[in-house]
């Protein structure tokens, strides 16, 4: 039998890929969900790890990596399992794939601000490589002040790349400026789609391996977690993975619930609470919990998270629903009251960043009488946000949404009291030095698009601005009728290489009229175009070659130019930057490969145009997948026909430059 | 056999869950998805219930109401249906009815956790509608099936022994509740719950302990202030309301207050005999939606004051 060529490296490669899951499992893992530190303070830690068979558990630590003298025992250590043991076992694990061993060992006795180096053994047999990255901190005392450097997450759980590009590019960025994270917050929906025991193994503990053998992640439960675990007792596999106090034994007051705690690392206080599944009122059990808490701690700083965002436009809306709007009716006020600094939130999947407001507790949020500063709040701007010394109440609290820590990203709309507004994925990365609080919103390709810090000194009285910086709009843009998204761009990547400048030469075609079927291929004759520098378009001042005439006239321009790839470049890599108003669609040796905001159709026969303004901004757009088979050898063909939402519009942009990014 | 690197096994999780990612949607989009589920005739009663819990969470209770009946069509024994549909109508203002649908919820459940939380449901439920006898049964039957409790039920506990005008029982409840789980709302209940039971001396030494390690201590105050006016020493009380006002002052919003500081406050005027003030404060802790309990020193000093008036 004949197999035709297709099936053959199908088959081929579907029996590499078994050959190596068998390889996989031949050498079965150690560990079923590897080991990563819970409930770190200033004298104690637990270290945490599953197996799928029986193994005589050790822990073994140490200041010197070489002598590992510190031992923790079997008996010391808890062993859960997935059926209910005799009276007096531990809880068993919720719902954990049968024959799976939680290991929670605990080491106390432990010097503050320490280093430790630790090693897991079943028996003598050493299972954790010899390796520096198996390591714990402990916690500063509490009270004394000492540099922290923390992650904030939100809303990551897919095990999806842009997931894991986040992660990475955390830690690139880390290790470039030689920094070392002390914690990590995820502020909830770590394991989608329902925080069951696999999502979490899979979603959360596999994509951030690296980082949990070494760093406390302290969580707040998500939505999609309270699937499947609950706050009211603390049931299910989002309680089994983590180990929260309740009995304030890493600092504030006892919670008596898993759900809701806090902790404290130095004069940094922390408070975590549960905004999916229990009372958000303000007589409930939560809420007195945190008035106690926060008027008992004397932290420098006061920092608190969840998972509803009080104010936020972006896949959530605050002025709508419940739990958000119970966030910020009940809880902000004592949150305020109490001093608190920043509160970080995830569930609507954007980043959104306020500037310092007090007392936004109306609903639907406005600016009017809330805002404190309306800066940008950027060392190198206007200026960190000053606070008082110390935790004074009402002095100003900065609001960071940062659901954007994997899943897909979106905005409803503008909330009014945001400095910063981005619809990409990334995650926030905080320092707390002295008396300043410093934070970086930064992206998946490791770019940093948002900076802004608190500073406190003396004694600072804010009055509300009458009339604060607004942030601008959200374009409406009707649906496409055919269902398509509208394509939105992305920021310029660094460090891209430029196949055709900005301020390249072109060939075009303006006036009205509009060219043959062929005007995109390489072989077409385009003689009888006029010759003009990129951008093209009127109305806006950001055209190097003015269409003076377009302005109630037509509505469509054709440009073309010819170009070369460099050698050796990957054609998967390359893309389009544009400053573009309202719509273009670009074409490589005759094929489409890119199309943005224009629902069908082309040339003359294009439909249902989305209104963009151009801004002077350039966004980035991968080209399409067909495009890398349209790239050949020698000459390419780049064509673009831009074309605006109505004849008399204001002003119209076509500005490209084709990019090779690294 | 060696080894597959560790990028290589990570591209490969990350290649073999793709295609299962779940896509990740807003609100409303959740519920016009669930809608095109149902009406493409693959109805259940989940689906009614997931449509019915967001519609609960965009304010539509109506709706909500409707899909909860729809849920319990297609499986009248679907349990977190009847609990849902419980509250709901409680904030709809059914009593009645919610009672009803939280006996159906204990009837449905199908371990005893779930019995034991909607005997807690029920006893909420029936307090609300005026029935503080039948609720303090129906949550000690939840004591009864899930001994060690959870924080909640021993509030709630103590509670409806106050409404029950049993306040001497409360501080053994509450000081179990703290014991069961180290929960410092418990303990502060308890603390509460010994000032209104009369038994200052016991509350004292606690609250002077308390106090001398507050950032803001205008609650623990309010707490000492009621202790000393309990064993008569007014003056020092009388420094300690004033001290306790002054701190309040620096911390409530002056447009959008926290009513718990509202409460407080209120308490304090009261305690101090400025009654217009204290009057005030209630009306304004009630309008920002303070529960009953929250004001209830505040209307018992009220009512005390008013009794030494009248005689
Ligand atoms: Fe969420």
């Amino acid at each position: 039998m004949t197999i035709p060529p297709l099936l053959k490296t199908t088959c081929s490669a579907t029996a590499l890929l078994l050959i190596m899951l068998q390889a996989v499992r031949a050498e079965q893992p150690a560990f079923s969900r590897a080991p990563y530190l819970q409930l770190a303070t200033d004298s104690s830690i637990r270290i945490v790890w599953r197996t799928e068979r029986a193994i005589t558990p050790l822990v073994r630590y140490g200041k010197d990596p070489v002598k590992l003298t510190g031992l923790a025992k079997a008996e010391n250590i808890i062993k859960r399992v997935t059926a209910t043991g005799e009276s007096g076992s531990p809880p068993p694990l919720h719902s954990a794939p049968e024959g799976t061993r939680q290991f929670e060992a605990t080491i106390s006795g432990l010097e503050p601000e320490t280093v430790y180096r630790y090693a897991i053994f079943d028996g003598k047999k050493r299972l954790t490589p010899d390796d520096p990255s198996y390591r714990f901190k402990t916690h500063p005392l509490p009270g004394i002040p000492r540099p922290l450097y923390f992650w904030v997450v939100g809303d990551s759980g897919t095990a999806g790349l842009n997931q894991a590009k986040v992660h990475t590019a955390m830690r690139e960025y880390n290790k470039a400026k030689g920094a070392q994270l002390d914690l990590y917050i995820h502020v909830g929906d770590m394991a989608y789609g329902s925080g069951t025991d696999t999502q979490f193994s899979e979603r959360f503990f596999k994509m951030y391996e690296p980082t949990l053998r070494n760093t406390v992640c302290w969580a707040a439960m998500g939505n999609h977690e309270g699937k499947t675990s609950k706050g009211a007792d603390g049931s299910g596999p989002f309680y089994d993975a983590y180990i929260c106090p309740t009995t304030g034994e890493a600092g504030g007051l006892p919670s008596g619930k898993e759900a809701y705690y806090s902790f404290d690392f130095g004069s940094v206080h922390f408070v975590v609470l549960d905004s999916h599944d229990l009372d958000r009122k303000p007589g409930g059990a939560m809420a007195q919990w945190l008035k106690a808490d926060i008027e008992k701690t004397k932290a420098e700083w006061l920092i608190a998270y969840f998972h509803h965002p009080p104010y936020t436009k972006g896949s959530h809306d605050s002025d709508k629903e419940s739990q958000l709007i119970e966030m910020r009716e009940h809880i902000m006020p004592i949150l305020e009251g109490g001093g608190v600094d920043i509160v970080f939130t995830g569930h609507s999947h954007i980043y959104e960043r306020s500037m310092l407001i007090n007392g936004a507790y109306a609903t639907p949020t406005t600016a009017k009488g809330v805002i404190l500063d309306d800066g940008d709040g950027d060392p190198d701007g206007d200026g960190p946000y000053l606070k008082s010394k110390g935790l004074v109440p009402h002095n100003g609290t900065v609001q960071v949404v940062a659901g954007h820590g994997g899943t897909n990203v979106s905005r409803k709309g503008t909330m009014p009291i945001m400095r910063r507004i981005l619809v990409e994925n990334g995650s926030v990365l905080v320092s707390v030095k002295g008396n300043t609080l410093s934070a970086t919103m930064l992206n998946l390709n490791a770019t940093v698009r948002d900076s802004f810090a608190i500073k406190k000194e003396g004694i600072i009285e804010h009055s509300p601005i009458q009339d604060p910086w607004q942030p601008s709009a959200k374009k409406e843009t009707k649906k496409p009728e055919s269902g398509k998204v509208i394509k939105e761009g992305k920021p310029l990547p660094p460090g891209a290489q430029r196949i055709i400048d900005h301020s390249a030469q072109w060939r075009y075609l303006a006036g009205g009229n509009h060219p043959p079927k062929n005007w995109t291929t390489l072989n077409f004759n385009q003689s009888s175009w006029k010759q003009g520098a990129a951008g093209f378009g009127y109305g806006d001042k950001d055209d190097r070659t003015e269409l003076a005439g377009m302005k109630d006239k037509y509505r469509s321009v054709y440009i073309r130019r010819a170009f070369k790839l460099p050698d050796g470049a990957n054609p998967a890599k390359i893309g389009l930057a544009v400053s573009y108003d309202d719509a273009f669609i670009a074409y490589i040796n005759g094929k489409e490969v890119c199309r943005v905001g224009v629902d069908s159709g082309s040339g003359k026969d294009a439909k249902g145009f989305h209104s963009h303004e151009a801004d002077k901004k350039f966004e980035f757009f991968p080209l399409d997948k067909k495009a890398i088979g349209a790239l050949q050898d020698g000459v390419n063909i780049l064509a673009i026909e831009g074309h605006n939402i109505k004849v008399n519009s204001s002003d119209f942009t076509l500005h490209p430059a084709l990019l090779l990014v690294k | 056999m060696r080894k597959l690197p560790h990028s290589l096994l990570a591209l490969f999780s990350i290649a073999i869950f793709l295609p299962c990612l779940p896509a990740h949607h807003d609100t409303e989009e959740m519920i016009a998805r669930f809608t095109q589920r149902i009406e493409s005739g693959k109805a259940s009663a989940e689906l009614h219930y997931r449509r019915a819990v967001e519609y609960r969470i965009l304010l539509q209770p109506a709706k909500a109401e409707a899909d909860l009946h729809a849920a319990l069509e297609y499986d009248p024994n679907y349990t977190p249906a009847h609990r849902e549909l419980a509250q709901l109508l409680a904030k709809r203002g059914k009593p009645k009815l919610a009672v009803k649908a939280a006996r159906h919820a204990i009837f449905a459940s199908r371990n005893l956790n779930e019995r034991a939380g909607a005997m807690i449901l029920l006893a909420r439920l029936l307090a609300a509608s005026g029935q503080p006898g039948a609720a303090l049964r129906s949550c000690r039957e939840a004591f009864e099936l899930k001994p060690p409790g959870e924080v909640e039920w021993y509030l709630l506990h103590a509670e409806l022994l106050a409404l029950l005008d049993r306040d001497h029982e409360r501080p053994d409840i509450l000081a179990a509740g703290y014991t069961a789980t180290y929960s410092i709302v418990l303990r502060n209940a308890w603390i509460d719950a010994l000032l209104d039971a009369g038994d200052f001396k016991a509350a004292l030494p606690v609250i002077e302990q308390e106090l001398s390690g507050l950032r803001l201590k205008s609650s623990w105050r309010l707490r000492h202030a009621r202790a000393l006016l309990g064993l008569g020493r007014t003056a020092t009380a009388s420094a300690e309301l004033a001290a306790c006002l002054g701190e309040l002052e620096k911390r409530i919003h002056p447009a959008r207050p926290d009513i718990t500081l509202i409460a407080e406050r209120g308490l304090a005027h009261a305690l101090l005999g400025r009654l217009g003030a204290a009057r005030s404060d209630l009306r304004r802790a009630r309008a920002g939606g303070a529960e009953q309990w929250m004001t209830a020193a505040l209307e018992r000093a009220l009512s005390d004051v008013s009794k030494i008036d009248r005689r």
